[in-house]
């Protein structure tokens, strides 16, 4: 049986650009940072309260999984922005929309009461989209 | 929201952001009540609503995640960090890591030098399985 999720992958346009949005921008906690070969990079984050999921920071590049068309693909739907990845909580909406907007992250919507509660989403430095919702 | 609740939500982030930018000097509860210029009882009330632990633990808890990232990236003595994060005493640093991490300084920095080290000589073992065939060889 499954018992839990260990890490999730994200594609973004820069890893380092990504890594220091993540963490510097967000708060989260770097987990891994090592080469893996010629221009390739392991980066993971965890938010700052979850350490035992990894955020995979991926570039998509030629390789056995991604021939270079596909790769390309996969960089132009990111660079499109229509790539929505997870929801994240947070203990107060009104709070951590203040601090990211203070910061610069690019809000799509802002604080919005919705059936499932409080919830707004938010784009990363790659143009990745996510939401925020209150806990 | 209305623009009194804004008001306070603004100066609330602005001192929560205080502490993210300042973790590392001493900081009193007085000097964050003049940072967001509202009451200490007000203060205290609405940064714990906020963010669900008070200011002194939010405190505790960043000049904590630096030292982790002090003790990874660098070879500075314990008692540096200690010192460079904000904490006043080696006795309390030590405590409150253990307390948080349960390991000590030394054992995490230790532990971590180790995993690096495993890294550094065999990065495909610290990957998932299918993304480490992505790789392959290496």
């Amino acid at each position: 049986m499954i018992t839990n999720l260990t890490h999730t992958f994200i594609y973004v346009s820069d890893q380092d650009e990504a890594l220091k949005f993540y963490t510097e921008v967000l708060g989260f906690e770097l987990k891994a940072n090592f080469p893996l070969g010629p221009n390739k990079k392991w980066i993971s984050v965890s938010p700052p309260q979850q350490s035992n999921i990894e955020i995979v920071l991926m570039k998509a590049m030629e390789g056995p999984y991604f021939n270079s068309e596909t790769a390309a693909e996969v960089n132009q739907l990111v660079n499109k922005g229509i790539l929505g990845w997870c929801v994240f909580e947070c203990p107060d909406i009104y709070a951590t929309y203040e601090e990211l907007r203070s910061k610069g992250v690019e809000f799509i919507d802002p604080p919005t009461e919705t059936p499932s509660g409080l919830s707004a989403n938010f784009r990363d430095n790659s143009g990745n989209w996510f939401s925020l919702k209150q806990s | 929201m209305n623009y009194k609740k804004e008001y306070l939500y603004k100066k609330i982030v602005g001192t929560k952001q205080f502490i993210d930018r300042s973790y590392r000097h001493e900081i009193s509860l007085d000097v964050l009540m003049n940072e967001a210029n509202i009451s200490k009882y007000h203060f205290v009330r609405l940064f714990k609503s906020i963010y669900k632990i008070t200011p002194h633990q939010y405190l505790m808890s960043k000049r904590i995640k630096y030292a982790k990232m002090e003790l990874e990236n660098t070879d500075e003595s314990i008692s540096s960090i200690c010192d460079k994060v904000g904490f006043n005493s080696i006795g309390s640093f030590c405590n409150l890591f253990k307390k948080v991490t349960a390991q000590t300084p030394l054992e995490y920095r230790n532990a971590k030098k180790k995993i690096d080290v495993d890294r550094k000589k065999s990065p495909i073992r610290h990957i998932p399985g299918c993304y480490a065939l992505m790789h392959h060889p290496f």
